[in-house]
């Protein structure tokens, strides 16, 4: 499986409309390819979320979860779903660790002072989830679709420089 | 086979062996929660996720440093109690696999996929065993 950051509107190299789409620079266009070969197997995800997603997500999708994936388990649509709940993440984000579960979820989590925040997105939505933790106690834990803004707002408050929870 | 699985058959005081992949271990040495999943297999026949019981290690002559030595050097043997997965609503049972004596299995006993929480849980629960 390959992924690209792609430009609908000029041709440039991976490295520099990966570049552009997490910077947000020059006129690239904020898309998120996901191809694997075979027929009706290229999926083109528009990340919803006006401004830039955070510089690592690119080459997270292009090359940290395909390699990890090493039975090639985790299908397109949940690296789409995993882009759209990362997109709106402040862009001082750290990278978060992440891993490919054996049940064929793509997970990320953050350890941010006190705060523990993690995704985990499947083939199947509904094991989409997010889970909060503060100073080792569970927070909650709700689904992750259609809570990408939580994700986000949880994020921007956590962040170091951010009003504590 | 959840519905308590072989409970009562495994001492609640055994230690149970999980290899988790190094990469998935954090800086400070503690696995990702990602790390504590069933195995989602073709067939459904394997949708749990493996263990070894260190009882039936021990009976059969093996260590831990056995175990490590059988995963390879990708892998890092992590360990906790029956007792912490069955107060994690674990289901747990033995299941021979041929390859490593003590082989396990353990999944929720109610059947469902564990949650992000639930693997959080586990990963907290979870001590390094060959570091």
């Amino acid at each position: 499986m390959t992924i690209v950051a792609t430009s609908l509107d000029s041709p440039r190299s991976r490295q520099e409309v990966a570049q552009a789409a997490a910077t947000g620079s020059g006129t690239v266009t904020r898309s998120i390819r996901v191809t694997k070969p075979g027929k009706d197997a290229s999926v083109t995800a528009m990340l919803e979320e006006p401004g830039s997603p955070p510089a690592w997500l690119p080459k997270l999708l292009q090359e940290d979860f395909p390699e990890r994936d090493e039975h090639n388990v985790i299908g397109p649509s949940a690296l789409i779903r995993f882009a759209q709940a990362c997109a709106a993440l402040p862009l001082r984000t750290p990278q978060p660790f992440f891993n490919v579960g054996d049940d064929a979820t793509l997970g990320a989590e953050w350890d941010i002072g006190l705060c523990h925040v993690a995704i985990q997105v499947g083939n199947d939505p509904a094991v989409d989830m997010l889970y909060v933790e503060v100073n080792d106690r569970e927070i909650g834990e709700i689904p992750l679709n259609g809570n990408e803004r939580v994700l986000a707002s949880i994020m921007a408050k956590i962040l170091p420089g951010s009003l504590v929870l | 086979m959840p519905e308590g699985g072989d409970l009562g058959k495994i001492p609640l005081d055994c230690v149970v062996y999980r290899a988790v992949k190094l990469i998935n271990l954090k800086p400070d040495g503690t696995p990702q929660s990602g790390c504590f999943s069933d195995l989602a297999d073709a067939d459904g026949s394997k949708d749990y996720m493996s263990v070894y019981f260190a009882d039936e290690m021990a009976a059969n002559g093996v260590s831990v440093k056995d175990l490590a030595a059988h995963w390879g050097e990708r892998y890092a043997i992590v360990e906790f109690t029956v007792a912490d997965l069955v107060t994690e609503g674990e289901a747990v049972w033995r299941d021979p696999d041929g390859k490593f004596p003590g082989h396990g299995a353990c999944k929720r006993a109610d059947g469902l996929k564990r949650t992000v929480g639930q693997k959080r849980r586990i990963a907290k629960l979870a001590r390094r065993s060959d570091a």
